[in-house]
């Protein structure tokens, strides 16, 4: 009996040299043989290419990470791995995937991460220094709640957690104190939770959340006229958004993409696209709809500079800073504003004075969400000059 | 085997004392090693950077290093550029290291077709790292200013 | 260059086995010394001459001492000398900030120091160079003449990074005489990914948990959270040492060498003593013969004894790194084995299995605290959190910790007894194809949690 079971064991061994053979040399040959790819579309970044090897890049080790990174990221059927993985921890219950939570009623979430108060002081110093030195301009702060923080009760029980609303009160207070007003809409936005305020797989809110977040803001404002200005139009129903990317959880629900368009009431805006040179009649990159991030029909991404013409009778300019909650909101304002610059801080880098200046700006609108923003270093950079 | 033992614990010395001179770094700011390495004559022609140059240039946020220097040309149509920056900690050279490379990616890109000269330039590029410094320059100037960098790290 | 990577398994490996096997058989041992010093070289461009001149040196230093050997003084002095420069070298470049730290704080002096990296694997390879130049001394083993065979020892690949230690008198004979079958490359391939498994889908998932915990905000933790945290790591730090000794033993199987094990279960121990059997075997057996007994072991009046002990284990610990917690780990063992060596020898030996077993668990799973603590300080105030400091005994984060990684934690405990690998060597024996499946599933896990770790996903792209 001994003997038998040895010898099978033997068999077992000489299988296991067949098996493990083929298989190391057929990973050799694919990783060989496969052409390069550039460009991961569920990545949204460039993939590592053949690095060069010199005396420098081989002596310092840089040429051997980048070599790594390489095989890596050439791997062929990277993505497949990447769905065996977060299956894989699925199963083992783990309900979280590089900082996003997987969360009841098929959503997925960040949570919030406090900001380096090195990081914040300086934010607030800058924006309390602009507010001081333009005291004549209207200026306004819109800081927007994340799905976290409205939506909580569909996170994981017990899941860990930073307060985001602590964050947000400190923020307001800071800010309205130095004579920037709070557009505060976490109450509007809870009122509405039986609507679809923020996306399931993406971290953006969606264009109703933005809506409910602009009735309220147009008063703080003082926007004056009809609200009755658009449609309400769906253009997308198969959305997939930057939390699936984010987490590696390729197995979420489709969004709904909804954009008000409109009506014959409403005056037609012209959008400029300053860096690009373009100016095109339509807030909205329709084509965008069929790439992997839908969000950028929106204003066709982040551009750094974006100036909205629209001819309504008043002397009223904005100019907006912000990140990306702003593209499906500043349509809104289009009706109620001569011009409208929009500011990413993180692309432009010219002088803001010279800009607030060429363009008689009366009003002034930081728009963003708090996650973002508690992470951002580029406003204080583009405000302290 | 007397004399091999002797040249092997030579070889030893001479090899520690390399590994000692190539981790002696100073813990001065990046400001006064770059006072080091130009001159005035150097930045005749250029403009001292700030944090939005160190942003839009490298997408680096200044906050985040220990402090740095940046010169860049005064003609758009010049593509001169010296950075000397501080890490925080040793983890920050290889986003730096990326961050430098990504830079003379688009300025190549930028140039490709209108100036062979400035294309020239920038593939000769320098960068070195010493301890938490990195040196990062395109110009005809980039070997000397790189061996001054050399030499001011090590005071 | 790690085993756990996509470069080792699918480009180093297969290119090294090709050219290994294809090859005649004189040939075999250069390929491997070149391939180990491309393996180093890879990780170290700089500091892979460190390592070649402790070779080469050692090379030297051994012939000497054999050649000296009939006199017993001039080869004792030549001992001396080499065991002076081995240690040297550790001791410059793994300990000499930590040296000059602790002078400046015994002192109050600054004096500056500068920051060197340290070189991957010199405990191991210093290590081994030394098992080699003391047995050639005591004439256990003859010196090797053959320049490539003993710097392919002292590099060869599979061990040089991680251990385990092996002695060169233990595989000497292997250098030139070592078999090759397919059988044995086979089990060598299992214990490889048994090793590889438990890295990559045991160890690092276990360590999320751990890192998880000490990430909390806040000064306190709850008794749950603390044990929750520590015993992830307790678990991790065994799979991930043991799974990357697994991994060696395995490839040096693969390549026709034997190993020694080097973790044999120390989790089911009863005693601090059998633990330390059952431990990083290959470490304290080196102690224990190239230290412990020439000091005189334990056979020597009691305060001597209980000096050698402490010596040891000073050493011990700081052998795993240049920080006095590394030390006190090592001590607090020390005093356990002493207790149970004059003590609690028979009190633990009448105690019923389950007492034992939880004594010898807690006694290592509260030392793990001193090891991963950054500081002592850190170190003690999570001991405190585990025994119910913080006040609170379970709180939401716990809960939600302990749900996230139940089933991992049980895993955990499951792998750390005999029985699973004896349930496989059974299937393996009755139903060997049953057996593959099993360990093609547990690759192909492991190669999706490899490349996830390289997942990068970059959310503002600008055009």
């Amino acid at each position: 009996m001994r003997r038998k079971n040895k010898s099978k064991l033997h068999n077992f061994f000489v299988y296991m040299t067949i098996i493990f053979v083929i298989i190391i040399a057929v990973f050799l040959a694919a990783i060989i043989i496969s052409p390069d790819k550039k460009y991961s579309a569920e990545e949204n970044r460039m993939l590592e290419t053949r690095p060069d090897a010199t005396i420098t890049s081989i002596t310092s080790g840089r040429f051997m990470n980048d070599f790594e990174n390489y095989t890596n990221d050439q791997l062929p059927l990277r993505n497949m791995w990447i769905r065996i993985k977060t299956t894989s921890d699925m199963l083992m219950g783990k309900t979280e995937s590089n900082g996003v939570y997987r969360c009841r009623d098929g959503y997925l979430m960040e949570t919030f991460q406090p900001p380096e108060k090195r990081n914040f002081d300086s934010t607030m110093t800058a924006m309390k220094k602009f507010s001081g030195r333009y005291k004549k301009l209207k200026k306004y702060f819109l800081l927007a709640p994340n799905a976290a923080n409205i939506l909580s009760d569909k996170l994981p029980s017990n899941a860990p957690a930073a307060d985001q609303n602590r964050f947000m009160d400190k923020v307001f207070s800071t800010t309205g104190a130095a004579g920037i007003k709070s557009i505060d809409v976490r109450d509007t936005l809870r009122s509405h939770r039986d609507r679809q305020l923020y996306y399931h797989s993406d971290h953006h809110w969606t264009t109703d959340g933005a809506w409910y977040s602009f009735l309220q803001a147009s008063k703080t404002m003082g926007l004056k006229g009809s609200r009755d200005l658009y449609s309400r139009l769906l253009v997308a129903n198969d959305f997939k958004g930057s939390l699936e990317s984010k987490s590696g959880y390729y197995m979420c629900k489709n969004d709904d993409i909804y954009i008000y368009y409109p009506k014959k009431a409403a005056k037609r805006s012209v959008v400029n696209y300053v860096d690009e040179q373009k100016k095109i009649t339509s807030f909205y990159k329709t084509a965008n709809l069929k790439k992997k991030d839908a969000y950028t029909v929106f204003f066709n991404g982040n551009p750094p500079c974006v100036k909205i013409d629209t001819p309504v009778k008043t002397t009223r300019r904005l100019l907006v800073f912000k990140d990306s909650y702003a593209n499906c909101f500043v349509p809104f304002l289009s009706q109620y504003y001569r011009r409208i610059v929009m500011v990413d801080p993180r692309y432009y880098y010219s002088n803001i004075n010279d800009l607030i200046d060429s363009e008689q700006i009366t009003d002034v609108l930081f728009l963003y969400n708090a996650n973002t923003f508690s992470q951002d270093t580029s406003l204080s950079t583009m405000l302290s000059n | 085997m007397k004399i091999i033992k002797i040249v092997l614990v030579a070889i030893l010395a001479v090899y520690i004392a390399f590994i000692w001179n190539m981790n002696g770094v100073s813990d001065r700011s990046a400001e006064a090693i770059a006072s080091d390495v130009v001159s005035k004559q150097d930045t005749v022609e250029m403009v001292k950077g700030n944090d939005k140059t160190l942003l839009q240039f490298y997408g680096l946020a200044a906050i985040d290093y220990d402090g740095y220097v940046v010169w860049s040309s005064k003609k758009k149509i010049d593509v001169d550029e010296l950075l000397i920056i501080k890490a925080k900690n040793k983890d920050q050279i290889n986003t730096l290291r990326d961050a430098v490379d990504q830079r003379v990616k688009a300025q190549e890109e930028a140039f490709d077709g209108y100036g062979t000269a400035q294309m020239a330039l920038l593939r000769k590029n320098i960068v070195t790292t010493r301890g938490n410094y990195l040196f990062f320059a395109v110009s005809k100037k980039a070997g000397d200013w790189n061996s001054l960098f050399v030499k001011a790290v090590k005071k | 260059m790690v085993f756990s990577s996509i470069i080792f398994l699918f480009i180093f490996l297969p290119v090294t086995l090709l050219i290994y096997f294809a090859v005649p058989r004189a040939a075999k041992n250069p390929v491997l010394l070149i391939a180990s010093i491309f393996f180093y070289a890879w990780g170290e461009p700089v500091y892979v001459f460190l390592m070649l001149f402790s070779a080469v040196f050692n090379y030297f230093m051994g012939l000497d001492i054999f050649d000296r050997r009939h006199d017993h003084h001039l080869a004792k002095n030549s001992l001396i000398f080499t065991i002076i420069i081995n240690l040297l070298m550790l001791g410059f470049f793994k300990y000499y900030g930590f040296a000059i730290e602790t002078f400046n704080g015994i002192f109050g002096t600054d004096f500056a120091h500068r920051d060197l990296a340290l070189p991957i694997g010199i405990s191991f390879y210093t290590f081994q160079a030394l098992s080699y130049i003391i047995d050639v001394y005591r004439r256990n083993i003859d010196a090797q003449r053959n320049f490539i065979s003993f710097c392919m020892y002292l590099t060869l690949f599979p061990q040089l990074i991680a251990g385990p230690i092996v002695k060169y008198k233990d595989i000497e004979h292997q250098l030139k005489d070592r078999q090759i079958t397919m059988a044995g490359f086979g089990e060598g391939v299992e214990c490889f990914i048994k090793g590889l498994a438990k890295k990559v889908l045991l160890a690092n998932n276990l360590g999320l948990l751990h890192s998880a915990i000490v990430a909390l905000p806040g000064d306190d933790l709850s008794v749950l959270s603390a044990w929750l945290g520590i015993i992830g790591y307790t678990l991790q730090i065994y799979f991930d040492f043991s799974g990357y000794s697994d991994m060696a033993i395995g490839l040096g199987k693969m390549l026709g060498f034997d190993y020694m094990q080097n973790f044999n279960y120390p989790y089911i121990s009863k005693t601090i003593t059998e633990f330390w059997r059952r431990w990083h075997i290959s470490l304290s057996t080196w102690f224990r013969e190239y230290l412990y007994i020439p000091l005189g072991g334990n056979r020597v009046p009691w305060y001597k004894h209980l000096r050698n002990i402490f010596v040891v284990w000073f050493l011990t610990g700081l052998w795993h790194g240049a920080s006095w917690n590394f030390v006190v780990w090592g001590l607090y063992y020390a005093v356990f084995l002493v207790l149970e060596k004059y003590l609690l020898k028979k009190p633990l030996e009448k105690a019923p299995s389950f007492v034992s077993h939880i004594y010898t668990m807690l006694i290592v799973t509260v030392d793990w605290v001193f090891f991963c603590s950054p500081d002592l300080g850190s170190a003690l105030s999570y001991i405190g959190d585990m025994f119910g400091s913080s006040g609170v005994f379970a709180d939401a984060a716990g809960l939600y910790y302990l749900r996230s990684f139940f089933l991992f934690l049980l895993i955990g405990g499951i792998c750390s007894v005999p029985a699973p690998q004896k349930a496989y060597r059974m299937i393996a024996a009755s139903k060997p194809k049953a057996a593959i499946i099993i360990d093609i599933l547990l690759f192909i896990l492991c190669i999706a949690y490899l490349v996830y770790d390289t997942y990068n996903p970059f959310l503002y792209f600008r055009f």
